[in-house]
């Protein structure tokens, strides 16, 4: 099954919060457990290795979805977001090895817990969306939340 | 003299924050299965350079089965961030999204008896108050 492609709005699709929520709550539930295998992966493993297994698994992922969605690659203009949206996320794993491994993880992480920042003012220049005050507050907690949770390492 | 950590984590902070805006622009022509097959793409070359510049092996053994467990993680939690981002604005998505150390002070709290401080219960009410608030944004 292909996968549709947007119209170029940013209006959630399906009107309420819950559409994207959802799935946001999923992925931190999915990456907080990750946090707790990684870490009982390295004390066997080293990183690069670890970035190793994870490949495999993005590569399982994909081989399934083109063997039995039959999804294909488009080469159209835009794919280029694609491309580079692939090549940041693996560019910032390689970035935060390289800081855990010259730096202690306790002062790393939660300056890296920053980046929500970055994108709340990327998306409002480039994606034209609102930096509301209300926005800008629960984004500043998160984040001052999130220091206090890994500020102790 | 800076700190050899401090210019690779401001990397990671600027790359992590634009990954979220361009993912949502990618998201405006592809869809999220199609990203996915970039993204494994990204990675496989990341891997074979790392095979081909340091020699590295995928080791079997003690720590493969959690390395295969955290993997499956990482790619299912990419499809949900891809999902939620197609779905919602960037600015909303990703800060929830980074919310993610809060799942695992509770887990660390549980599986691995770490310590539940104060710090870490004012930061887990700050966190949930700020998802609650982007919420009804």
């Amino acid at each position: 099954m292909k996968s549709e492609p947007r119209s170029g709005d940013d209006e959630p699709r399906f009107g309420s919060a819950a559409a994207w929520l959802i799935p946001s709550l999923s992925y931190m539930m999915l990456v907080g457990l990750l946090g707790i295998t990684t870490k009982l992966a390295l004390d066997d493993l080293e990183w690069p290795q670890l970035v190793l297994w994870t490949s495999i698994s993005y590569a399982v992922i994909a081989i399934s979805l083109v063997a039995l969605g039959g999804q294909r690659l488009q080469l159209v203009p835009d794919a280029r977001w694609g491309v580079t949206s692939g090549g940041f996320a693996a560019t910032a794993l390689i970035m935060l090895f390289l800081a855990i491994d010259s730096g202690e993880v306790s002062t790393v992480i939660p300056i890296t817990a920053s980046y929500p920042a970055v994108t709340l003012v990327l998306a409002a220049l480039v994606l034209k969306e609102r930096a509301t005050p209300k926005r800008i507050l629960a984004t500043s907690l998160v984040i001052a939340g999130v220091i206090l949770l890994t500020v102790e390492g | 003299m800076t700190a050899d950590w401090l210019l690779p984590a401001a990397a990671f902070v600027v790359i992590e924050g634009a990954l979220g805006v361009t993912t949502k622009l990618a998201l405006r022509s592809i869809g999220w299965r199609e990203l996915l097959i970039w993204t494994a793409l990204a990675y496989a070359v990341l891997a074979l350079c790392l095979i081909a510049v340091s020699g590295e092996r995928v080791p079997l053994g003690a720590g493969a089965g959690w390395a295969v467990v955290s993997g499956i993680f990482a790619s299912v939690g990419l499809l949900t961030f891809f999902l939620a981002l197609e779905r919602g604005e960037a600015s909303k998505v990703v800060p929830v999204s980074a919310a993610y150390p809060l799942v695992t002070a509770v887990l660390a709290a549980l599986a691995l008896s770490e310590e539940v401080s104060l710090l870490r219960g004012l930061g887990t009410i700050l966190v949930v108050f700020g998802i609650v608030q982007l919420g009804r944004d």
